[in-house]
């Protein structure tokens, strides 16, 4: 690269974090706020090559955007950022980079159109009034201790690299069906799952490989899973409830940043 | 002889064109399928020589500055009108003929028309013509109309379309798609502008948005002489006038038209003065 061209690269560069937005975090014990610099085009060309109709598409889409989110941090997080702080981070940069309103088309429907800004303030508020459910916690079943956290990203790309990145994503008969919904249904467990404690005996499953969560999980007994089930059910509902319009889910893909 | 072509930011002088190189330039742009990337070398070619200039300037001189240069050249040596058939939907074509003047203005015209600008905060983007070798290497054409960011007070103009490409992935995508609907307003604003209209013709449309095939065409009509013409008048320059075939080549067109003239007139006269002798031993 030129002289020329690095040097006016940094001074766009500069300027974007003169542009860049204030972003408070999903609550925790402390209020945590991260600058965040502006969407660039290139990425949002990388968010929009997620819109694919396949059944990894999500994962992509996550795998992208977790990538574009960290890429914007001006400075490094002082917490680890996990799913919830990447919705927020999503609605923000949408809201920032292409316009604050979203129309959902479907076929033989009206438009709908949302505003984003109120569905952000919505979703803090929701947040807010149901922090008790986003904190850490920890639950025990006889001698087992299991110490639960909101999925975080860096678990989440764990999932991706390890498992769906290598997914085969033919399904051709039930059982092929039965296996995949049931594998989907553990990984999101084995998201939520910090630790595990047995009799003295912890296992901090952060310093593991996903494919080995997975291992620990298939031992234990089903009614701490039901605990951790529980935990996990208690904050996608807040989300489920807010994210939605008319009854209709809004979707938190590539195509939130193909339209406007 | 130099002749002065005053161009949209700089003003050229270019030497007249000799027959030889004439010639040529219609033999290397002779076909109705033409191969674009030699067509532009052809013209890139004579470019060079009549301005004396090397090939990098006359490559990143933009497209309509390139024709205004042609079209200069053109009226230098062939004249000023170029003749057309237009269809307006009348029983015969209507013949109209294009003033080289008025089609420079035109372009000139034109080009102002593309020098939009995108204000976003403390950065602005200028549009502008693009030269040719940035639309053979760019997928998206508004790329390579990007000709000019200034950051703050920081200017920089856009030479490649790498440039352009990296300048505007790195723009808030706000930025970005108000460029891509500015050059499309840009696009609309130049298929409504008619060159045809100051001629009094509306049912038909000749219009000129700057791109590879557009130029070629443009240019094809510019110097349109069929060679088979031209080697036959040439032949009956030296065969009939008796002039040297060095020494016409190495004449101006403008010198050789004057000569073929003077042959037309030469010729109508002695048949004018046979059919006289006729008319005298008739009697």
């Amino acid at each position: 690269m030129s002289n020329e061209n690095k040097e006016f690269l940094d001074l766009l560069s500069s300027i974007s974090k003169e542009q860049s937005f204030e972003l408070e975090l999903a609550p925790r014990s402390q209020s945590v706020v991260v600058i965040c610099k502006p969407l660039t085009t290139s990425q949002l060309k990388e968010l929009v090559k997620t819109v694919v109709d396949s059944p990894v598409t999500q994962s992509a889409f996550s795998s992208t955007v977790t990538k574009v989110f960290n890429d914007s941090l001006v400075e490094t997080s002082p917490v680890s950022l996990n799913v919830l702080d990447r919705l927020l981070f999503i609605l923000e940069t949408r809201i920032n980079s292409l316009s604050n309103t979203l129309t959902i088309r479907k076929e033989n429907e009206e438009p709908i159109t949302v505003n984003l800004i109120e569905l952000r303030d919505k979703l803090r508020s929701a947040l807010a009034a149901n922090a008790q459910f986003l904190l850490p916690k920890t639950v025990t079943e006889g001698k087992f201790t299991l110490s639960l956290e909101v999925a975080t990203l860096q678990v989440e790309q764990q999932l991706n690299e390890e498992i769906y990145k290598n997914l085969d994503p033919e399904v051709n008969n039930p059982e092929q069906l039965r296996t995949l919904l049931g594998d989907a249904f553990i990984n999101e467990i084995a998201k939520v799952l910090k630790s595990i404690t047995i009799e003295e005996k912890t296992l901090d499953l952060s310093k593991n490989t996903f494919k080995n969560r997975l291992k620990v999980i298939e031992s234990l007994p089903a009614s701490i899973i039901q605990k951790a089930i529980e935990y996990i059910e208690n904050y996608k509902k807040i989300i489920d409830e807010v994210m939605q319009v008319n009854g209709q889910p809004i979707p938190i893909d590539g195509t939130l940043f193909s339209v406007r | 002889m130099k002749i002065e072509s005053k161009l949209s930011d700089q003003t050229l002088y270019f030497n007249e064109l000799t027959v030889r190189d004439y010639k040529n330039f219609l033999k290397e742009t002779f076909g109705d399928d033409v191969n674009e990337v030699l067509f532009m070398e052809s013209v890139y070619t004579l470019l060079e020589k009549l301005l004396n200039k090397p090939s990098e300037f006359v490559k990143n001189l933009n497209v309509i500055d390139l024709l205004c240069l042609l079209i200069d050249v053109r009226i230098n040596s062939i004249g000023d009108i170029c003749e057309i058939s237009v269809n307006t939907g009348a029983e015969k074509p209507l013949s109209v003929q294009l003033n080289m003047d008025s089609m420079r203005a035109d372009l000139m015209n034109i080009n102002n028309l593309l020098c939009k600008t995108v204000q976003a905060d403390s950065i602005l983007i200028n549009f502008g013509c693009p030269s040719l070798e940035r639309f053979a290497s760019t997928k998206d054409e508004y790329i390579s109309f990007l000709k000019k960011i200034t950051v703050k007070d920081k200017q920089l103009d856009i030479h490649t379309n790498e440039q352009a490409e990296m300048i505007f992935n790195s723009l808030n995508p706000k930025t970005s798609l108000e460029i891509i609907e500015t050059y499309r307003g840009i696009i609309t604003l130049l298929l409504d502008y008619n060159l045809l209209e100051r001629y009094g013709i509306f049912e038909q449309k000749l219009v000129f948005v700057p791109t590879y095939a557009s130029f070629c065409w443009l240019v094809k009509l510019l110097f349109s002489e069929s060679l088979e013409g031209f080697y036959t008048t040439f032949f009956h320059m030296s065969y009939t006038a008796h002039m040297d075939a060095n020494y016409l080549e190495s004449i101006t067109v403008g010198e050789y038209k004057y000569f073929v003239s003077c042959l037309k007139k030469a010729l109508a006269q002695a048949k004018a003065g046979e059919g006289n002798e006729d008319e005298e031993e008739e009697q």
